[in-house]
């Protein structure tokens, strides 16, 4: 992505961007960033060398020997062409769900006059915060064939012997996947859609164009490439998604990232990390040739979003009787991407133990779970390390971001290309390539210089803190470049030198930029199970893992209650983000 | 005081090298108030940057007081915040989270200054620039007259040794400049400041500074007074530049002794001075400053001081203080500037009365035609 850099007009000498400080001496401060910055970076790349250097070994790491056994291995195997093809076919169904939502939904917010205009994209926003598995796991209350709300009712109403319906099968992932990454689509063409500037739209009108005409020739083909660059982006997250595969798909039904998961941490068998890096590598160069494609989609994108400057107002579609049919289409968006997973969440937290899940079990209800909800949780370590999880990651998400975003956007120390290259990767990668990547970190490291990091704390955290980089880096790149490097430079003439200027100068002029980011990120890290839930051991259960383990042994009724609490929480928490940032442009923000 | 001698700085840049400061070489006593002064892209700006330490300079040598802050040979490079320099930024640079009281005493916040001391040093500091009374107003209400004053309390509160002032009137409505300006003048006198400014407004220049130079593509052409620089260009960059010249080509055909010569011009023969001795036959430039023409409706009678020529007027446009005329004289338009008076209609005869000591000869230099 390129930077904006704005320049000093006028004059036919050398001109110098006034947004990069000078060439002045570069002190210890400078320095230091300089190093964390490269260390991050280093790591991050060492990661994904990590993975490829996996799948040509033919033991654990640290054993000698070099082979393509592995390759070959899988290949005959044969079930990773099985993998691809329903991982491809989930990965079209799912940005099919998403354009059918997303793209009337930015629509409708954006260039209409729709009422409630505000509270639709809070909802959309609050998508995002309630977890796929959870989202997964509410349906699997409404459609699952033994346990379904749906199948229960139709099999008393009718007498029927089998029920009709469910939600396993790819059909059901391309279903929960597409409600989920619906929000990450609205988000990201909304910038363009706000963009588009309506005299464009006018002037085709002004030269004869009918209004489906205008929509066709000139509307659409200006946010196709964000549109285009939406699909790219959600396609490389659906084909690589792993939580709600694991929990919609049986065993039969193989893809890329289970089958990933199953070689690291099958029940029984044993743990073969040669064949599970090899479908980490693929699933990586899928994303390298994706990211490709999104980097000439993005390019597009901006080139088409025309910027004028002048405060336009964008002239909105007047729906007329049509308002209760937009009305109606957003409730049903809401519906089933929130509102029923929610209900059906409550509704099984509050039914005792072992009861059948019907309409007769409706007067059943107590808050008996609940009670014995602190021994399903299994004490304080859960909490402790979940509130460790969502501290320490946004903590050192927003200082490593801040540093590499220091030393690309404003120092002259070498190298800053590849640091902000380097931020920009763990966008495409997988999350449970991450995740895998950092379990052999942690064997080598072991192996290599006996610090035993693996099944820590330490070891979620460094894999959630890299998978947010790109992130964060986004938003201190934007931040800092909104400083004039005068601002800076005064402060140097009066005595500071970097780490001075740091936290006295730019840390307070955009502590609330940092805040946000911060907020934001500690919401994404607590629904985050993938990553917790692959580098999981005794020592190291965070709340979203508990979830996981007790819906995965049956215990729906506590694994719902939980899930009722973690979204509490998480609405607590949005909240917070909410009082304090009304001011500023609230959710213009993207997560996935 | 201030000593830089050979400055050279280049950037890359999309279209390659380009060389900002070339060969720069000045020197500034101490309590003199030295201006920069040049076209935007001239390489005056990067020339203060490379003396706060904020640029590097390719080569060349900085001291100050003596001590050396910068050398290429020897790779000596005092950072900028340890040169005790204070500086008054184009944008002012006023921090937009602090208060009035916490800009001006940041670099004593920095330095480690006792609590009581740096109270009284704000205290003395906004009373020095007449904002005594805003120490506790919020920096981001202040206009933008005071925001520069504030700009200025800053740099100054350290008592730096040399104090450097980047273009810091630009900003400022006509007026405001104005007042600004003079009252720069006063506080550099009254506390007897070092002064390094940097601007491209000759006025500015003339007013404020001991000393000037002028500089154009990375060079310094001319250096001097600002008397000096107006009435003895050596360039006609300079002639052009610094206020505005007729410049009219010419061969010498007679010395007058005392440096006085007898220019023969487009517009006829002219007495003229010369710094430089000429030969006969050698060409020249001549300079006429259009406020130093007089004109007259009756011929006056012509003397060895001074040249008269039969000029027609073609137009005049009044600037209210002054009325610029546009006359031809043997098909060679001139400018002249006249009081405030109505004087002449167009299509008027007048005689254009040019006093020899006025009328200066420049040498042809490489440099472009201002």
């Amino acid at each position: 992505m390129g930077r904006t850099i704005v320049e000093v007009a006028g004059g036919r000498g050398p001109r110098r961007p006034f947004l990069t400080r000078g060439d002045g001496a570069v002190d210890a401060g400078e320095w230091s960033l300089g190093i964390v910055a490269w260390l991050v970076a280093l790591f991050i790349l060492l990661l994904m060398a990590i993975v490829v250097w996996m799948s040509t070994l033919p033991g654990l790491p640290g054993d000698p020997g070099f082979t393509v056994e592995n390759y070959t291995d899988v290949f005959e195997d044969g079930v990773i062409f099985d993998a691809l093809i329903n991982s491809f076919l989930i990965g079209v169904g799912t940005v099919a769900v998403n354009m059918l939502f997303a793209v009337p939904l930015a629509w409708l917010v954006h260039r209409t006059d729709m009422p409630g205009k505000p509270l639709v994209v809070t909802l959309v926003a609050i998508s995002i915060l309630i977890p796929g598995f959870l989202k997964a796991m509410g349906w699997i209350l409404v459609l699952s064939p033994d346990i379904g709300l749906l199948n229960s009712l139709y099999v008393e109403l009718t007498g029927a012997a089998e029920a009709p319906f469910t939600i396993y099968g790819i059909g059901g992932v391309v279903f929960i996947q597409g409600l989920m990454l619906t929000p990450a689509m609205f988000f990201l063409i909304s910038g363009s859609m706000i963009a588009l500037d309506p005299a464009l739209e006018e002037a085709a009108q002004m030269s004869g164009a009918s209004r489906r005409l205008t929509i066709a020739r000139v509307s659409f083909p200006l946010i196709r490439p964000a549109v285009f660059a939406g699909l790219i982006y959600n396609f490389m997250t659906a084909v690589t998604l792993y939580e709600i595969a694991a929990l919609l798909l049986d065993e039969d039904t193989a893809v890329l990232s289970t089958e990933l998961f199953l070689y690291v941490r099958s029940a029984g068998g044993s743990i073969e990390l040669g064949y599970a890096a090899v479908y980490g590598v693929i699933m990586m160069a899928f994303a390298v040739f994706a990211l490709w494609f999104y980097g000439r989609a993005i390019r597009k994108a901006h080139r088409f979003a025309v910027v004028t400057g002048k405060g336009y107002r964008p002239k909105l579609a007047e729906l007329g009787r049509w308002r209760w049919a937009a009305i109606g289409f957003v409730a049903f968006y809401v519906a089933l991407s929130e509102l029923l997973p929610l209900v059906m969440l409550v509704w099984m937290s509050l039914l005792p133990a072992l009861t059948q899940f019907s309409v007769s079990a409706l007067g059943a209800i107590s808050f008996a779970t609940y009670g014995g909800l602190w021994g399903q949780l299994g004490g304080w370590e859960p909490l402790v390390n979940t509130v460790v999880m969502i501290t320490a990651t946004p903590a050192l998400v927003v200082g490593f971001s801040l540093a590499m975003s220091y030393v690309t956007v404003r120092s002259r120390l070498p190298g800053r290309q590849l640091i902000d290259t380097a931020a920009m990767l763990p966008h495409v990668i997988p999350a449970i390539t991450f995740a895998f990547a950092l379990i052999v970190f942690g064997i080598a490291l072991s192996r290599f210089t006996g610090l035993q990091l693996s099944g820590t704390m330490a070891m979620i955290v460094a894999a959630l803190v890299v998978y947010r980089i790109p992130y964060c880096t986004r938003v201190t790149n934007a931040a800092l470049l909104q400083i004039h490097a005068e601002i800076e430079e005064a402060a140097r003439m009066c005595g500071a030198n970097t780490i001075q200027i740091l936290l006295r100068i730019v840390v307070p002029l955009i502590k609330s930029s940092l805040a946000y980011a911060a907020l934001w990120i500690a919401l994404l890290v607590l629904r985050e199970v993938t990553i917790p839930l692959m580098l999981a051991s005794p020592s190291n259960i965070v709340l979203s893992v508990r979830i996981w383990t007790l819906w995965e042994t049956g215990q729906y009724g506590a694994a719902s209650a939980l899930g009722v609490v973690m979204f509490t929480v998480s609405g607590a928490l949005l909240l917070i983000v909410q009082r304090f940032f009304r001011a500023q442009g609230l959710f213009e923000t993207r997560g996935n | 005081m201030l000593e830089a001698a050979g400055l050279h700085k280049s950037f890359e840049t999309a279209d390659g090298r380009v060389t900002a400061v070339d060969d720069v070489t000045f020197s500034i006593a101490a309590g003199q108030a030295f201006t920069l002064l040049g076209p935007s892209g001239c390489g005056k700006t990067t020339a203060l940057r490379c003396i706060a330490g904020l640029e590097r300079p390719d080569a060349g040598v900085i001291t100050l007081d003596g001590a050396e802050l910068f050398n290429a040979e020897t790779g000596t490079s005092v950072p900028p915040d340890r040169r005790g320099i204070g500086m008054v930024f184009q944008s002012y640079a006023i921090w937009p989270h602090m208060n009035v009281f916490d800009n001006v005493g940041f670099p004593l916040r920095i330095g480690r200054r006792p609590r009581s001391e740096i109270r009284d040093r704000v205290g003395w500091a906004l009373d020095m620039v007449q904002l005594g009374g805003f120490a506790e107003r919020d920096s981001t209400q202040l206009s933008g007259g005071q925001q520069q004053r504030l700009a200025v309390a800053r740099a100054l509160v350290q008592e730096p040794r040399l104090l450097l002032l980047d273009e810091p009137l630009s900003n400022l409505d006509a007026k405001l400049r104005e007042e600004m300006r003079d009252e720069l003048k006063r506080l550099q006198a009254a506390l007897d400041l070092t002064m390094l400014y940097v601007t491209h407004d000759q006025t500015e220049a003339i007013v404020l500074s001991d000393r000037i130079a002028v500089m154009s593509e990375g060079r310094i052409l001319q250096e001097g007074p600002p008397r000096e620089i107006y009435a003895r260009p050596r360039s006609p960059f300079v002639a052009g530049f610094v206020g505005s010249s007729n410049l009219m080509e010419g061969v010498v055909t007679e010395s007058l002794g005392e440096g006085r010569f007898l220019i023969e011009t487009d517009c006829g023969s002219i007495g003229a001075t010369s710094t430089a001795g000429l030969r006969r036959n050698e060409s020249v430039l001549v300079s006429l400053r259009p406020e130093l023409i007089h004109l007259t409706a009756a011929r006056p009678p012509g003397g060895a001081d001074g040249t008269v020529w039969e000029v027609t007027v073609e137009g005049s446009r009044f600037f209210g203080d002054s009325t610029y005329y546009d006359v031809m004289c043997r098909r060679r338009p001139l400018r002249v500037r006249a009081g405030p008076h109505a004087g002449f209609d167009p299509g008027s005869r007048a005689y254009a009365v040019i006093a020899t000591a006025d009328c200066v000869c420049v040498p042809t230099g490489d440099a472009d035609h201002g």
